[in-house]
């Protein structure tokens, strides 16, 4: 195994109304496809991104600025596909 | 008899027995466990938490064919909770640091979490705390065994009293034989009155006592509809209530087999059903029934909830996004604040108006405080741009209130723009045509405005000059009068010349006694309670509208509004539903 380095990356929320509810369940149940440690950082508050309480009570709206950190053996694909998928707007077709 | 009012949750009345369960609240005890019997405790936790995971992954999919992705989606959540690694963990922590039984560190953990989520400004976030008390629940009753509660044995008269139920429960509950609920706590708002309402089951939320009140077995009757529960009736409210109840019965069989064709004439003509809703969770019986979108969104119910505070602008748009998320891609016609400024608490507005109805209302209430206002509009603009949102100004008079509200209109975009705030500039707006003076000019009025929306209850009010509940002049109140009819006519004609679509959104659209003029008036679109349509577009496919026009013509010139229903009531008598129904039956076959 490679040695465990630490991906990070700053992303902006950028879908009308945050991480609400559907969108938080889309980035946990995505999330929760890698073996990599997710977390999100907002205002020095860190939480897993694994999980929907953690995710909501970020209460990150349009225009927050998360820490990304993705850490594991497919941290590479994970980053890649949260950015993914806060960039595309949760699919929410705004 | 004991009579026992609450709020009217889900509408309809069911005559049953009573089965007590959870009489009261959900007790939990705290247990200290030695040291040595935390591993089990917590093994104990997680056996718990699979069985809730087995009972919530079955009602949410027994819910995803049974009423529809939208409501399925509300157990996703509480599954995503319950398999929360924080949530799970933090009551497993608490079990080993306070060294208790499991009920009590789930029941903590929860009302921490709960507290934590209500400090939350956005109010939509804010609402997940019920997610969290819902999955707590669930996770102490799988504790204690008593995730089911069995009724299997029951007869097919079963009234749930309870002090509270989780939306699951309701569920599993409704397609049991259960025919009403009867709910101490709960509200009109509440995941479970949103689930009884899918599922057609009566249910009263809100009714202090009555887990105390009842026993099992006891007679009982659930009036849904007036927010009623009536305990050991005695022989003539049993008459009463089971004749209303037979009469709603045969109602909903006559015309469930309709719900889901297009409302469109033996011609070929179609006729667009859209439902008027007050609460936004009423869109979900506009789905169920079959609505083609909302041509009636009475937003005062945001601001009445909200007294005496003002409902922000956040909390307009959300309400307005989710109206849009769910009867997508169909279009919803919100209508701006029609009240008296007595009814916004907080400001008092009000000068005690002597005559409030020809009063400060409507359109110039919005007019005269546009500081208080501005907020909603802004908030219509921005859901503008997210789906087929329009906006209804309401009690217009003349043509000066158009052009006034599109400049605040005009000024709130260039704001927008300003902001870099997603909007809609060109957003549709049209007036209600519900004072004679602006159905006289409506001519005048379709070059300003992109569509009109007759509403009659209004416009028959102040033509007549009739207060509908004065019983001493109520009489008066007559849709069909000639002067109605020639004002609809002249606005429908307005409409056309200008190439604008109007509706009709009072309650004689929904009157299938006066369903087919209003066609051959040349009506395209009918908003009503969502209930009732299924039986107008019963009406509806049995017309033909090639054989309306002569009858159109006579009713246009029939004296008084006497004849004309005579008139009306024999055309039907000769066309009549019979052949409505002989019509739509073997389609749905």
């Amino acid at each position: 195994m490679a040695d465990p380095v630490v991906v990070e990356r700053e992303v902006e929320i950028v879908n009308r109304l945050g991480l609400h509810a559907r969108a938080a369940a889309k980035l946990v149940h995505l999330t929760g496809r890698f073996r990599s440690d997710v977390t999100l950082e907002m205002n020095g508050e860190r939480v897993d991104a694994k999980s929907i309480l953690g995710v909501l009570l970020l209460a990150a709206a349009q225009g927050s600025k998360l820490r990304l950190h993705c850490e594991g053996a497919d941290e590479e694909e994970a980053m890649a596909a949260v950015c993914g998928l806060i960039a595309g707007r949760f699919d929410e077709g705004e | 008899m004991q009579v026992l009012e609450g709020m009217a949750g889900a509408p309809g009345v069911a005559i049953g027995r009573a089965i007590c369960i959870g009489g009261e609240r959900d007790e939990v005890y705290r247990f200290p466990l030695p040291e040595t019997q935390i591993d089990a405790e917590i093994e104990r936790l997680y056996a718990a938490k699979d069985q809730a995971v087995k009972d919530l992954e079955t009602t949410r999919d027994r819910a995803a064919t049974q009423l529809g992705r939208e409501l399925a989606a509300i157990f996703e959540a509480h599954l995503l909770v319950l398999v929360d690694p924080q949530f799970l963990g933090a009551i497993e922590s608490r079990i080993r640091s306070d060294l208790v039984n499991a009920e009590w560190a789930v029941d903590r953990t929860s009302k921490e979490l709960q507290d934590r989520f209500e400090t939350l400004e956005v109010e939509h976030l804010r609402a997940r705390s019920e997610d969290v008390r819902d999955v707590a629940r669930h996770l102490i009753r799988a504790l204690a065994g008593i995730a089911h509660h069995e009724i299997s044995e029951l007869g097919g008269d079963a009234v749930i009293v309870a002090y509270d139920l989780t939306p699951s429960e309701a569920v599993r509950l409704g397609r049991e034989r259960v025919i009403a609920f009867a709910l101490e706590r709960g509200g009109l708002t509440s995941h479970t009155t949103i689930i009884a309402r899918s599922l057609n089951i009566p249910l009263v939320a809100g009714l202090a006592g009555v887990s105390e009140a009842a026993t099992d077995a006891d007679p009982v009757i659930v009036d849904g509809s007036r927010g009623r529960v009536v305990l050991h009736p005695t022989a003539a409210a049993l008459a009463e209530y089971e004749a209303i109840r037979h009469q709603r019965e045969q109602r909903e069989r006559a015309f469930s087999h309709i719900r889901s064709l297009p409302a469109v004439t033996r011609d070929g003509v179609a006729v667009d059903l859209l439902a008027n809703i007050d609460l936004p969770e009423e869109i979900h019986d506009a789905v169920r029934f079959g609505a083609q979108g909302v041509g009636l969104y009475r937003s005062e119910f945001l601001f009445i909830e909200r007294s005496p505070e003002l409902p922000t602008e956040e909390d307009h748009l959300a309400t307005y996004q989710q109206l849009l998320d769910v009867i997508r891609p169909h279009p919803v016609v919100v209508r701006t604040f029609d009240l008296g400024g007595r009814k916004l608490a907080r400001e008092m507005l009000e000068s005690a108006e002597e005559n409030p109805v020809l009063g400060l209302r409507g359109i110039r209430l919005t007019l005269a405080r546009p500081d208080i206002f501005r907020s909603q509009i802004r908030a219509l603009c921005r859901a503008g741009a997210y789906g087929d949102l329009r906006i209804m100004l309401p009690l217009v008079s003349s043509l000066e209130e158009v052009l006034r509200f599109k400049e605040i209109f005009r000024d709130v975009v260039a704001e927008l723009e300003a902001e870099g705030l997603e909007h809609n500039p060109q957003l549709k707006i049209g007036v209600m045509i519900e004072v004679p003076s602006a159905a006289m000019i409506a001519d005048t009025l379709a070059r300003e405005v992109d569509f009109f929306s007759i509403g009659t209850n209004d416009l028959i009010q102040y033509s007549m000059a009739v207060d509908r509940s004065n019983e001493q002049v109520s009489y008066l109140y007559r849709p069909v009068h000639p002067a109605i009819l020639r004002m609809i006519r002249f606005t429908v004609e307005s409409a056309d010349a200008a190439g604008i679509p109007v509706s009709l959104c009072g309650e004689m659209g929904a009157d299938p006694r006066f369903t087919p003029l209003l066609a051959a008036l040349g009506l395209r679109s009918l908003s009503v309670t969502p209930r009732v349509i299924p039986e107008v577009k019963g009406v509806i496919r049995g017309l033909a509208l090639g054989d309306w026009e002569e009858a159109r013509e006579t009713c246009l010139m029939l004296s008084t509004a006497g004849e004309v229903e005579s008139y009306l009531a024999s055309r039907i008598a000769e066309t009549g539903f019979q052949e409505a129904q002989e019509v739509s039956e073997p389609v749905s076959g």
